[in-house]
């Protein structure tokens, strides 16, 4: 959390805006993310989250504005450009195949790091993949009894927090979580926050998108508000209180500090 | 304990145990039926039915359904002694173009489904009756025979040798060797679980479910095909409706073998023994003297019992151990 102060974030995002025929879904939103920081990116429903998010996965170009990625300006123009520099969303109901083990969920649609080549056919390493999906879990302080359980037989909050270690462990930097916690139960709730918390401590950063600030701020260090698609609050921990941002989400207005 | 967890865990026990109870029952009620005579028979019927239900399984665990399978047997297995005897051709060639044909009819599936996101069922519900339909247009209903000495090239899909085991058991082996690979130890066995257990999210992780799906239909067909020579090496000729009523066969063979309707569970193993009922049935009522009307009820019935048991036992199969 103490790069210099020379170093450029890790992303930035500056005035971008975006047009649906009418609608204006985003008009100039800026902030950064630095390396190793939980940046929450809160607002009402129609705020401009979900247009943002699909902008930094290379689903919609934006109209105007720039995204630089250490620095650099960078054009994403599909989900592949995303992943590639190291973007990795993790979507709450995409996440996990029910009938699948964990392991198999952990390098599914990418298997190649754990099969060996036979003319047309990739043979899966079964030890190597299972081995591999212990450590990339208790990396992130996942206690899961064995890799071969299936996933319909998890928890929320074990799903959730497998993803986010699957993300992590195939190289993302910037972790997109879109509602980690929503429909999680209390308990399964504190185990993804310390999850992304774990998350953080490796140098990972994080863009964690929640309705419920209680949450977001037990992890964040950076509170990014938007209403009618501009950036009305852009504050760090230090300078708010978890009262605060949720009037700044309820109210929807700028607040000068 | 933990034996009969990770027994019970097994996707393939419920029918293990059905066809456990079918041998002993039928091995109680009729002395013949555990003869080397009648179980070789069961193997025959087996081998036929599971070439072609084992890759159905796959299919179905990647969530889509093939009911032309028993029009592509009748069309792939009319075509090779229809153009032997009114083209002159040769036996292998005939053999080659029925696979090709085969190869055909999948490809053109699998891709009306892929491209015209008509749901399958629909689609091979079409190819059930098209494909029957060409059948009789080409031989007006009447059965086929293949010409006098070209037995041997269909003696290497079926030849029964004097103990009475028959060459297409080794294809069912190969096959199924084949196919428990494909499916539980490739990369392509891992996507075929993915795609029908959850398209959505395979497709999110990259997986491509289409492809997959195509391959599949191919495969189905070619089967298909496979099965058709056996029985053509079998009889020496094919009448119009070989093969009719064979989807639903092989689909109740992989549901007694555990294999779900829904996608994206389904075991090579459970299949086996689904056919192998099947088969020991048909078999059992035969030496029993009891009418082949029974045998379709007592099917029905079994594909029942058959899902209720693998329901009671899912839990088992969740919680690695």
């Amino acid at each position: 959390m103490n790069e210099p102060s020379r170093s450029a974030p890790l992303l930035e995002v500056k005035k971008i805006k975006k047009t649906f025929g009418q609608v204006r879904a985003l008009n100039g939103v800026s902030f950064a993310v630095d390396k190793g920081t939980v940046v929450a990116l809160l607002g009402d429903n129609g705020a401009g989250k979900s247009t943002l998010i699909r902008i930094l996965n290379g689903i919609y170009t934006p109209d105007e504005g720039d995204i630089l990625w250490n620095g650099r300006s960078v054009n994403l123009r599909s989900p592949r450009d995303a992943s590639a520099l190291g973007f990795a969303t993790v979507y709450q109901d995409l996440a996990m195949i029910d009938q699948l083990s964990i392991y198999r969920n952990l390098f599914l649609g990418r298997e190649n790091n754990v099969t060996w080549k036979l003319g047309p056919f990739r043979f899966l390493d079964h030890k190597r993949a299972k081995r591999e999906a212990s450590e990339a879990l208790a990396a992130l302080g996942i206690k899961i009894r064995s890799t071969e359980t299936l996933v319909e037989a998890l928890s929320g909050g074990q799903r959730q927090s497998i993803a986010i270690a699957r993300a992590v462990h195939f190289g993302g930097e910037l972790l997109i979580l879109d509602e980690p916690t929503s429909a999680l139960s209390l308990r399964q709730t504190k185990q993804v926050l310390e999850t992304i918390e774990k998350t953080r401590e490796r140098g990972t950063s994080v863009i964690l998108i929640s309705h419920n600030i209680g949450h977001a701020f037990e992890v964040s260090d950076r509170f990014v508000v938007l209403s009618h698609g501009e950036t009305v609050a852009n504050l760090s921990r230090v300078e708010t209180n978890e009262n605060h941002v949720s009037s700044l989400v309820r109210e929807g207005r700028a607040v000068e500090r | 304990m933990t034996v009969i967890r990770s027994f019970l865990a097994r996707l393939e026990t419920g029918a293990l145990l059905s066809a456990l109870a079918v041998a002993l029952i039928f091995g109680l009620w009729t002395r013949s039926f555990l003869s080397l005579e009648s179980i070789t028979s069961v193997f025959i019927v087996t081998s036929e039915l599971a070439i072609l239900a084992m890759t159905v399984t796959l299919l179905m665990i990647a969530g889509e359904f093939d009911l032309s399978v028993g029009s592509v047997l009748g069309l792939s297995s009319v075509a090779v002694p229809f153009m032997m005897v009114n083209y002159q051709m040769a036996p292998l060639a005939s053999v080659v173009i029925a696979f090709a044909i085969a190869i055909g009819v999948g490809l053109l599936h699998g891709n009306i489904v892929r491209h015209l996101r008509i749901p399958s069922f629909i689609v091979t519900l079409g190819g059930l009756l098209f494909w029957r339909g060409m059948v009789f247009v080409i031989t007006q209903g009447f059965p086929v025979r293949v010409p006098r000495g070209n037995g041997s090239l269909f003696d290497l899909f079926s030849y029964r040798f004097r103990n009475g085991f028959d060459v297409s058991l080794l294809w069912l082996i190969a096959w199924a060797l084949v196919l428990y690979v494909l499916l539980t130890q490739t990369r392509f066995g891992n996507w075929i679980y993915a795609s029908g257990a959850n398209e959505r999210a395979a497709r999110a992780m990259g997986v491509p479910v289409d492809r997959v799906r195509t391959i599949l239909f191919v495969l189905t067909s070619v089967s298909a095909c496979m099965a058709g020579l056996i029985q053509v090496g079998r009889f020496g000729s094919v009448d119009a409706t070989r093969g009719q009523g064979l989807e639903l066969e092989v689909i109740s063979a992989s549901v007694i073998g555990g294999t779900s309707l829904s996608g994206g569970v389904g075991s090579i193993g459970g299949t086996i023994l689904g056919c192998l009922i099947i088969g020991m049935i048909r078999n059992g009522l035969a030496i029993a003297g009891i009418s082949s009307y029974w045998y379709t009820a007592i099917i029905g019935l079994l594909i029942v019992v058959a899902v209720l048991v693998n329901k009671s036992t899912e839990h088992f199969r969740k919680v690695a151990i």
